[in-house]
């Protein structure tokens, strides 16, 4: 329990630190007021310009604007979108299911393939089947995602004809996007998974688990695995936080609706709050991801549990 | 050397259990072949204490791991002889009934208990989980059973520890959690690989006496690798003397302490440290190093180290004789050593 309170405490400071930043980003690029009204200075008078600082509250020191950035923010108030005319959290908020379902799909194949494969490459390691699959690994971890993107589409959306090639909708529109983006972590999840348990398969327990006479399958599984589970852990729960951040590559090539090309197109056109939103969105979701990475370590291993 | 009184010699041996015939184990690494064990042969009765003795590197542990056929492979192999259990050859079975035979007729307890324990697995789930293996038992029949092992063992409240991790034990404790493991089939057969090397001397001779009571109640056979001769004289009926994959000399244990006929296992006695020795006497070490493995040795494997060795020791491998009722030496100068002269 100690420990969990720990872990969320931690996770509470990276918050705050990527707040500041976020916050701070408004100011970094000059003047508020003329990074958010652009063009429109041209159009308008110094007391416009003046009138609007003051009506945004740009005039306050900064650890007054600070503080009520912060305050409006833990009430879901990032400001308004002036290019997307609604609030910037429901801006960000109404891509989030599109970028999930699609990162769920990723994530779930990434997991059955990944972990499976690396498991039976340990087991039967430089045979057929892992040599085979360290070529696969190869591949996916070398082949850039964009370049995969386009591949997939000029052969299955293009030439086949068996796919669409953009937008969401049916289960047919995730396919392409979901392999683009589990190709990565299929490939290093396996060759970690493989690795872990190559690591784990010569250790002494496993042969105490061997002369007890019971099946290989046991070994591998409830003694090999299982200690091999930290490091594929931590990875996969990175990977996670990645995809529910949004590709930005990905969601661009097959023009899918998600938060990373939002966040992206916001920044192109200087819509701050936007920005603000979706990098605070993005850092909640990684210290959530943390938080549950550090959960699922205390299950799998009692030392940290019991905190030896 | 005072050891009699220490053991019970003969009494309590039966029929034949287990027979090694000309063992060889190979371990084909990168850098060449490892020849680990060179045919070695020896043999356990039932009931009986074997005690294989020799120094880090001798080929013991691989003896005996390669019985149920549990040394890394690859690279290791064996690649010749017969190891009969009851007259069946462990070599010639199938993996299943290997795996009847491993943690049920024959059970091991390995060296460190730091590390032959699943870290992230409860104690009773590695106890009951070698039980349900071998014997038709419920989930809770098989956890009262493992906790009366922790008891038998020494392990205070026995049935709440079952759900404790390896962790929460100390060395010793972890120890006897391994042999409670290794006794829950009741096995024919123990194999018991340096089990007190890793632990500190009080609670090594806690170990020694918890298992030599416990084969005195259950009579079960144990192969004892050692290089502890003070362990080895407390507990042993036969001694088996290993040297760079060979057994160089074997014997009843009295009659090795007293008598012992090759120039290696005379080192390793002086090499004890004596009480009735005077402070200030320095241990005597063997000279050299022991022989590198990889490739074929020619002639006898100690006569780099052995001040009696000739021509002969360097030219052709000595064979096995025996120069008393079961005492068997592989030695060519056995008479000049047995009879305490130096060349």
């Amino acid at each position: 329990m100690r420990y969990i309170i720990r872990r969320l405490l931690q996770s509470l400071i990276v918050v705050f630190g990527v707040s500041i930043v976020a916050f701070g980003m408004l100011f970094m690029t000059g003047d508020p007021t003329e990074v958010i009204l652009g063009d429109a200075t041209d159009r308008m008078t110094v007391s416009q310009i003046e009138e609007f600082r003051v009506k945004m509250g740009f005039d306050r020191p900064w650890y007054v604007q600070y503080a009520s950035f912060v305050g409006n923010a833990v009430q879901g108030d990032f400001g308004y979108s002036f290019i997307r005319h609604q609030p910037a959290f429901e801006v960000i908020t109404d891509k989030l299911p599109a970028t999930i379902k699609l990162a769920s799909v990723a994530f779930i194949l990434s997991l059955v393939i990944s972990i499976p494969l690396g498991v039976m490459s340990a087991i039967r390691p430089h045979r057929p089947l892992d040599n085979i699959a360290t070529v696969v690994a190869l591949a996916g971890q070398s082949i850039p995602s964009f370049w995969l993107g386009i591949l997939l589409i000029m052969f299955f959306g293009v030439y086949l004809k068996w796919l669409p090639i953009s937008g969401s909708g049916s289960w047919q529109h995730y396919v392409m996007p979901g392999i683009t983006l589990a190709a990565f972590p299929i490939a290093r999840n396996m060759r970690l998974t493989r690795s872990s348990m190559l690591d784990f398969m010569q250790k002494d327990f496993v042969r105490t688990a061997r002369a007890k006479g019971i099946s290989e399958n046991r070994v591998v599984y409830a003694h090999v695995l299982r200690n091999s589970l930290m490091p594929i852990v931590t990875s996969i729960g990175l990977e996670l936080g990645f995809l529910l951040g949004g590709s930005v590559i990905t969601e661009t090539i097959f023009g899918w609706p998600g938060v990373g090309r939002e966040i992206v197109a916001a920044i192109g056109s200087k819509d701050f709050y936007v920005v603000q939103a979706g990098v605070i969105m993005l850092a909640l979701i990684f210290a959530g991801v943390n938080l549950l990475i550090d959960l699922t370590y205390s299950l799998i291993d009692p030392r940290i549990r019991f905190g030896a | 050397m005072e050891t009699t009184s220490l053991h019970t010699t003969g009494s309590k041996q039966g029929k034949r259990l287990l027979e090694v015939r000309n063992l060889e184990t190979k371990f084909y690494t990168a850098d060449g072949v490892v020849n680990a064990l060179n045919g070695i042969s020896y043999s356990v009765d039932e009931g009986e204490c074997l005690a294989i003795v020799g120094e880090s590197g001798s080929g013991k542990t691989v003896g005996v791991l390669s019985i149920l056929r549990l040394i890394q492979s690859p690279p290791g192999r064996i690649v010749g002889g017969e190891i009969l259990f009851k007259g069946t050859d462990l070599l010639k079975i199938d993996d299943k009934e290997l795996r009847t035979i491993r943690g049920g007729a024959i059970s091991v307890i390995f060296q460190d208990p730091m590390t032959s324990l699943n870290p992230v697995m409860r104690v009773g789930a590695q106890i009951t989980e070698n039980i349900r293996e071998h014997e038709n038992l419920t989930s809770r029949q098989a956890r009262q059973k493992a906790a009366d092992l922790l008891g038998m063992v020494g392990i205070p409240t026995p049935a709440k520890r079952l759900d404790d991790y390896p962790h929460q034990f100390s060395g010793g404790m972890r120890q006897r959690v391994m042999i409670a493991m290794a006794l829950s089939c009741s096995p024919q057969l123990i194999i018991a690989d340096e089990p007190t090397t890793a632990l500190d001397v009080t609670i090594q001779a806690q170990i020694v006496e918890l298992i030599k009571s416990l084969q005195a109640e259950l009579g079960t056979a144990v192969i004892w690798i050692s290089h502890d001769l003070g362990v080895v004289a407390r507990l042993a009926d036969n001694v088996a003397v290993m040297y760079a994959g060979h057994i160089v000399e074997k014997a009843p244990v009295d009659e090795l302490y007293a008598r012992p006929a090759h120039p290696y296992t005379i080192g390793l006695l002086n090499s004890l440290p004596r009480l009735d020795a005077r402070i200030k006497t320095k241990l005597k070490a063997i000279g050299g190093l022991p022989p590198n493995l990889l490739g074929m040795l020619q002639g006898c494997a100690f006569a780099p180290r052995c001040m009696f060795a000739t021509q002969i020791c360097r030219e052709q491998a000595p064979p096995a004789i025996e120069v008393a009722p079961r005492h068997q030496v592989a030695c060519w100068h056995s008479e000049l050593v047995s009879a305490g002269e130096r060349p």
